[in-house]
C-alpha cells in the first residue's frame, strides 16, 4: 500500500491514465496538420486533461479508448471538431494588453474618421469574444463623439465552441475588471438574480460583432481584402517559425494599404520579411504600396 | 503663422479629432487634458480661441471658463463648447459665464471647422 502511495504521489498525472506515446504523437500530428498549433512533450499534461474531458463526455473509460474512437472509427469525422475544440479552447482577457485599444481610440479612428471610410476590423482569435467586445466598446464610445462614423467587427476563432461562448456574450464578473466603469455603465447588462456573478454584454454591442469561423492556416480566408485593422494576439506563439510567417504574411494581405496589424507582447516576428512597418509595440503598418 | 486653438478635452481621442479637423485649415492646436491643464498653459502661448469639454475631472469647462473671464487676456478670446451635455441649464450657464458657443458631440467635423472659422475669420 505504501508503495502505491509513494507512486501516485511522485506522478504528476496525480495517477490517472496518461496518453501513451504514439497515441500523444497522433493526436498532436492531427492538430498540427488541422490547425498549424504545434503541441511540443510539455505539453503532454495539458492535452491530457483536455482529452480527458472528451473522453467523460462521451462516456469513454480511457485515453486509449478515446484516441482509437477518434483515429481508427468512422466516428473520426464527428469528434475531429470536438477535438480541435478541445485542444485549442484558450482564456482572454477585456482590455488586454491596453495600449493597443488606445492606439486605436487615440491615432487609428480619428484617423479613419477624417477619411470618412467606415472603419473595418477583424478579431482574428477572437476566443469567447472579449477582445471583439472591447472593440465594440472602444468603437461605440468614439462613434459617441464623431457624427456619422461608422464600423464593422469581424470576429473569428477555429473552435465553434468558443465561438458559441461568445455569441453569447455572457462573462463572469471578475472578467470585467479591466472595463472601464463608464463603458461597463453602458455597455454591460446585469442579472436580475443579483447572486449569479455574471454579466452580458447589451444587445446593441452584441449585435455589433459578426462571429465566423476561420482557420487561420487555411491558404485564403473568406474575409474582404481592405481591412483596416487585425487583431491576432497571442496566437502565432502555437505555431512552429515556418506557420508563423505565413500567417502573418497572408493576414496583412488582408489590410487595405496602411492599415494596421495588432500581434501580441509574446508574438515574435523576428527574421520574417513582412511587407509592413514596425511602429512598435506589437504593431504593424502594412505599407502603402 | 496661423491662430492658435487650445483644445481642451479629457479624451486623447476627441483632442486628436480636434486636431486634424483644425490643424488641416491652418490653425495651431495647443492640447490640454483638463481645466486645471488648460489654465496652466492658458497664459504660455497666444491663444485666439479655446474650445472645451464640459465634464472633465480636476477642473471642469465651467469652472474653466469662469477662471479665464478672470484674466484680462482673455476677457475677448471666443470660448465654445464641445460636449456631449445637452441641458438646457448647463448652456444657460454656459453662456452666463461667458460662453461663445456650443457644440454637441458626436459633432460633424464641418460643423466644427464652420464655426471656428466664423469666430476666427
Amino acid at each position: 500500500m505504501a508503495a502505491i502511495g509513494a507512486a501516485a504521489m511522485s506522478d504528476p498525472s496525480g495517477g490517472l491514465e496518461q496518453l501513451s506515446r504514439s497515441d500523444f504523437h497522433r493526436v498532436a500530428q492531427f492538430i498540427l496538420s488541422s490547425t498549424g498549433i504545434k503541441l511540443p512533450p510539455s505539453k503532454k499534461p495539458m492535452l491530457e486533461g483536455r482529452l480527458r474531458r472528451r473522453m467523460r463526455a462521451l462516456g469513454l473509460e480511457t485515453l486509449s479508448e478515446y484516441c482509437a474512437k477518434v483515429f481508427d472509427s468512422r466516428d473520426f469525422e464527428d469528434e475531429a471538431v470536438n477535438l480541435i475544440d478541445a485542444v485549442t479552447t484558450n482564456k482572454t482577457d477585456f482590455f488586454r494588453e491596453p495600449s493597443h485599444f488606445e492606439f486605436l481610440a487615440t491615432t487609428v479612428l480619428p484617423d479613419l474618421a477624417q477619411s470618412g471610410r467606415a472603419a473595418k476590423v477583424w478579431s482574428a482569435a477572437c476566443s469567447i469574444g472579449a477582445e471583439p467586445y472591447t472593440l465594440a466598446m472602444v468603437l461605440s464610445d468614439f462613434a459617441r463623439i464623431s457624427s456619422g462614423f461608422r464600423f464593422s467587427i469581424l470576429a473569428s476563432d477555429i473552435s465553434t465552441e468558443v465561438l458559441a461562448k461568445a455569441a453569447r456574450a455572457v462573462y463572469a464578473q471578475e472578467m470585467i475588471n479591466p472595463v472601464p466603469m463608464t463603458m461597463r455603465q453602458r455597455y454591460l447588462l446585469r442579472p436580475n438574480d443579483p447572486t449569479l456573478e455574471v454579466v452580458r454584454m447589451a444587445p446593441e454591442i452584441r449585435s455589433l460583432v459578426r462571429f465566423a469561423r476561420i482557420n487561420l492556416i487555411e491558404e485564403r480566408y473568406p474575409v474582404e481584402t481592405d481591412m483596416d485593422v487585425i487583431f491576432c494576439r497571442n496566437l502565432l506563439i502555437y505555431f512552429d517559425k515556418q506557420t508563423q510567417e505565413a500567417v502573418v504574411r497572408r493576414l496583412c494581405s488582408y489590410l487595405r494599404p496602411g492599415g494596421y496589424l495588432m500581434l501580441g507582447h509574446a508574438d515574435g516576428v523576428t527574421g520574417m520579411t513582412l511587407p509592413a512597418t514596425w511602429l512598435g509595440n506589437s504593431i504593424f503598418r502594412r505599407e502603402m504600396t | 503663422m496661423g491662430k492658435t486653438i487650445l483644445c481642451v478635452d479629457d479624451s486623447a481621442s476627441v483632442r486628436q479629432m480636434v486636431k486634424l479637423t483644425l490643424a488641416g485649415a491652418g490653425y495651431e492646436i495647443l492640447e490640454a487634458c483638463d481645466g486645471r491643464d488648460a489654465l496652466a498653459k492658458a497664459g504660455s502661448a497666444d491663444i485666439h480661441m479655446v474650445v472645451t469639454d464640459l465634464n472633465m475631472p480636476n477642473m471642469d469647462g465651467l469652472a474653466l471658463i469662469k477662471e479665464l473671464r478672470k484674466l484680462p487676456a482673455y476677457k475677448g478670446v471666443p470660448i465654445v463648447f464641445l460636449t456631449t451635455e445637452s441641458d438646457d441649464s448647463k448652456k444657460a450657464e454656459a453662456k452666463q459665464s461667458g460662453a461663445t458657443g456650443w457644440i454637441t458631440k458626436p459633432f460633424k467635423q464641418e460643423q466644427l471647422l464652420a464655426v471656428v472659422k466664423k469666430v476666427l475669420g
